[in-house]
């Protein structure tokens, strides 16, 4: 997909803006005793992945504060019912909702989402897994092997991304703007087609979180990591420069 | 004699409603975005209108007695029944829909006895209410008049 | 590869365990029943709970589910024309005329067989492929999907029955229906008037339980009386004539079941997708393509043989690969990793004792169900001889509620009753409901691949025959209507 240039210009100052606003102060609750049930809200069906991890984390939350943690699924509208529903909620800590920050971020920014996601009490990262750039091996196709080979790419990158809404989008804009390289998004993939899409050579690079899949691919040769968006590099993955050591502070998480 | 089959002229305006829908948009998009749906739609806009014309000029309705499927006048009261749930619902929520839209649907479209609505309306109640609200933990939804939020529409 | 399976073997004859396989496999056959719940919801509901079990129990327990929910779904698409999950559309199709002819039992049989048997050619396939899985799945791109997709279209327009140009308009609207909502490879919010509540497209789910199970409601209430219309003596018989009757139709049970395998091993193309390609090419290569629609014994198998062994398939690429098929896979996978087994080609190697264990779950699971319809099937087939005002005021209460805590939505219930008026209407204009609903599962997977198919070949139509399964798909798709017009002359004129 091409973006227009302005919509994504304006996207990313504000996209960058946003993120260091919400990442800056998560709350604290070290003496709220909570006395009723507490409400967690998905924005998606049961059995994604945000809810398996919801349901995972409500199980650890019921067993510490000492009272039920109710999962509501809330879907549709891409998610951003569970953060209307959130809004309407009292404010007296027993409704939460796990949102899916970049895909509402998108939303706010490009498509003027009310209300405001600053407007809420912030309190943690649901999951925390770095995401990595990976680039093809496939023969044939263009090989990316660093960010400053990349930035001398003649014509677009094709970056699969699984569309707008989702995490990939954000990271793969950011990346392109800050190291400065031509890149064309291919939306519509599924989660797990990315690394299918990357052996296959029908994209050249993705973001994509750590995860088993992709390491079995990287240790079979049939893709390879560009980057790791971390402050220093991952212990598991010595091998894998950071964005930070490739000359781009700003790619650190 | 041959009549007009209304049910299909239905049927086929509710088509047109939908590719129309579609194709008008389709027009505007930047990109491949209206590309299927206009090789598609257009192709299936002019079936529907032959149809709908073919229909309207040749009528081909066989006599009611022949058809298998319950005719309109019949089916009316059934639709209607359903209409009042969802009304019934939206207002007031699920808990105490359920008994109250058993117990008069079978009193008067059943025409059972009151002892056997009851019985009926409070095993399928029971039933709900135990599966879904207790063993699975979910809420149904509780009625606008209750506090309940409407989602996004 | 076989060396996990003596292991296996030992622990599911533990009591403990054949309780929990038991239990997954009850859980599974309500959850599938009913409509709008469903496998998943059973599985991603407990999925907490199994937090603290070993990892072999748990496994057990999600086999099973996974096992018979599909067989629970069909006893509902039979006797009350609702298919309990999506995946069992087809089976509708025949199965509920069925038991209208007061069949109800055999047509139970007929499915309890199919999904057995399907399950077991869906796992024998899994054990012979799954060391030289990956480049099969490398292999199947967007072109090829594209091309797995137009082929069940295509087709489509073929079996309807009556007028071909009312399956064509039904086919067309049904692909339109699908394109609402966001379209993820141009970005764009496409055809939602406005609407908040479309911009996830049309719910899969509610257009089901709409279109059949309320659209058919509607109809039965207005006629009052019972679903069997005639030989009511003999719905409750033929449980076990319908098993044996698979045998006679293997060719058909094979070759669903290889699209089923097939479709599974394609990861991003759904199960929903499987029962009615089958169902289609069973009717394409049938001997007898006017009987279905109507009660056909062949449509019933086709269905649910598809349906079962596409799980197979399904797991052959979870395991072997670590990609989820379906949103079924991508929860055992979280259960794999949460009990720290690592799926991709070292499991097979390090911890074949967890593949003899799923394996062995799900065909215990479906042999538990499919004995359990067997066993219910008369009882079952009472259903069809209750006065419909009874069924027509439970299955309101039921299947509303059901969509409703899919996705806690409210308009979802809405949805349904206005779908099922069109249904009702399609069912008395005399316009085909297959199509639609083929349309609608098809078109969206249709147009994404199309267009992923494009932007990867720069716009350039040439990506859709370089490959040799695109040809070999193609091909089958122009040979199979010739080779059925042959085959239907050289009978009509001996």
């Amino acid at each position: 997909m091409r973006i227009p240039k302005s919509l994504f210009n304006a996207f990313l100052v504000a996209l960058v803006a946003l993120s260091l606003a919400l990442a800056a102060a998560p709350a604290s609750a070290a003496d709220w005793k909570p006395s009723k049930p507490i409400t967690i809200l998905v924005g998606f069906t049961v059995g994604g992945a945000m809810d398996t991890a919801a349901r995972l984390q409500g199980e650890v939350m019921s067993k510490l504060l000492g009272v039920p943690v109710l999962i509501r699924n809330v879907p549709g509208a891409g998610g951003r019912n569970s953060v209307t529903i959130l809004n309407r909620a009292k404010p007296d800590g027993y409704t939460m909702a796990a949102i899916n920050l970049p895909g509402q971020a998108v939303n706010q920014v490009a498509r003027g989402m009310r209300p405001d996601l600053r407007s809420f009490t912030w309190i943690g990262r649901q999951v925390s897994n770095p995401y990595f750039l990976q680039a093809t091996t496939k023969e044939g196709k263009d090989q990316w092997t660093n960010f400053k080979q990349m930035k001398t790419a003649k014509k677009p990158i094709k970056a699969g991304i699984t569309g707008t809404g989702g995490n990939t989008f954000p990271i793969s804009v950011i990346t392109a703007n800050l190291v400065g390289f031509p890149v064309e998004f291919i939306a519509g993939f599924k989660g797990p087609e990315l690394i299918t899409g990357i052996i296959r050579g029908d994209i050249t690079i993705t973001n994509l979180p750590l995860t088993k899949r992709w390491t079995t691919a990287v240790q079979s040769g049939e893709a390879k990591a560009v980057a790791v968006y971390l402050p220093e590099r991952h212990p598991k993955f010595p091998d894998i420069p950071t964005g930070v050591e490739q000359g781009f502070p700003a790619l650190d998480r | 004699m041959k009549r007009v089959n209304y049910s299909y002229v239905m049927v086929n305006l509710f088509y047109l409603a939908v590719v129309l829908v579609v194709v008008i948009p389709s027009f505007g998009f930047e990109g491949q975005g209206g590309l299927v749906p206009l090789v598609l739609g257009i192709p299936t806009l002019a079936f529907i209108l032959f149809c709908l014309a073919r229909e309207l000029l040749s009528p081909s309705a066989a006599p009611d007695d022949t058809v298998e499927v319950a005719p309109w006048d019949k089916a009316a009261p059934v639709v209607a029944w359903l209409g009042v749930f969802c009304v019934l619902v939206l207002l007031i929520g699920f808990q105490p829909t359920i008994p109250i839209y058993m117990v008069l649907f079978l009193r008067s479209f059943g025409r059972l006895s009151w002892t056997r609505c009851a019985v009926a309306a409070v095993t399928v109640w029971a039933l709900v209410y135990v599966s879904l609200e207790l063993v699975l933990q979910r809420t149904l939804f509780e009625g606008v008049l209750f506090g309940a939020i409407l989602p996004l529409l | 590869m076989f060396e996990g399976f003596g292991g296996a073997l030992v622990t599911i004859s533990e009591p403990h365990v054949l309780l929990t396989l038991f239990f997954g496999s009850v859980i599974g056959l309500i959850f599938g029943a009913v409509p709008g719940l469903g496998g998943i919801l059973a599985m991603s509901m407990l999925l907490p709970f199994t937090f603290t079990w070993d990892a072999i129990t748990a496994v057990y327990l999600f086999s099973g589910i996974m096992g018979a929910s599909s067989f629970g779904g069909s006893i509902s698409a039979i006797l009350l024309n609702t298919p309990g999950t999506p995946v069992n559309a087809a089976t509708c199709f025949d199965g509920y005329p069925m038991a209208k002819r007061g069949e109800a039992a055999r047509a139970l049989g007929l499915s309890a067989g199919a999904c057995l048997l399907g399950a077991l050619f869906g796992l024998l396939i899994l054990a012979l492929l799954i060391q030289v899985m990956r480049p099969l799945v490398i292999a199947f791109g967007h072109p090829e999907i594209f091309w797995l997709v137009v082929f069940g279209l295509v087709t489509t327009a073929t079996v309807s029955q009556g007028s071909l140009l009312n399956g064509l308009i039904a086919g067309g609207v049904g692909i339109l229906l699908s394109l609402v909502g966001l379209n993820e490879p141009t970005g764009l919010i496409r055809y939602t008037m406005g609407s908040e509540y479309l911009w996830d497209g049309i719910p899969l789910i509610p257009f089901f339980v709409g279109l059949f199970a309320i659209g058919e409601l509607i109809n039965y209430s207005a006629q009052g009386g019972t679903i069997a219309r005639d030989n009511i003596q003999a719905s409750i018989r033929g449980a076990w004539q319908g098993v044996m009757e698979n045998f006679r139709y293997a060719v058909c049970l094979l070759r669903s079941s290889s699209i089923g395998t097939l479709v599974g091993i394609i990861p991003g193309v759904g199960g929903e997708t499987a029962n009615l390609i089958a169902y289609t090419v069973a009717v394409q290569s049938s001997r007898d393509p006017t009987s279905f629609g109507t009660g056909s014994p062949e449509g019933v198998i086709a269905s649910e043989a598809a349906n079962d062994s596409k799980d197979g398939g399904a797991l052959l690429t979870t395991l072997s690969f670590g990609i989820p098929g379906s949103l079924a896979m991508a929860l055992l996978l979280s259960i794999f990793i949460m009990h720290g087994v690592s799926p991709g080609p070292q499991l097979i190697l390090d911890n074949p004792i967890f593949i003899w264990t799923l394996l062995n779950g799900y065909v215990v699971s479906n042999a538990f169900a499919s004995i359990f319809g067997l066993l219910a099937a008369r009882y079952l087939a009472i259903i069809t001889r209750v006065p419909v005002h009874y069924l027509s005021a439970i299955i309101a209460v039921v299947a509303l509620a059901g969509t409703y805590i899919l996705r806690e939505n409210i308009w979802d219930v809405v949805l349904v009753v206005l779908l099922g008026i069109l249904g009702f209407g399609m069912r008395r204009a005399g316009v085909p409901v297959l199509p639609l609903v083929i349309g609608f599962v098809l078109g969206n997977l249709a147009e994404k691949s199309f267009l992923l198919t494009l932007r990867i070949h720069d716009g350039s139509y040439f990506g859709f025959f370089n490959s040799v399964i695109s040809w070999i798909l193609i091909l089958t798709m122009v040979a199979v209507p010739v080779i059925t017009r042959l085959r239907t002359r050289s009978t009509t004129t001996p």
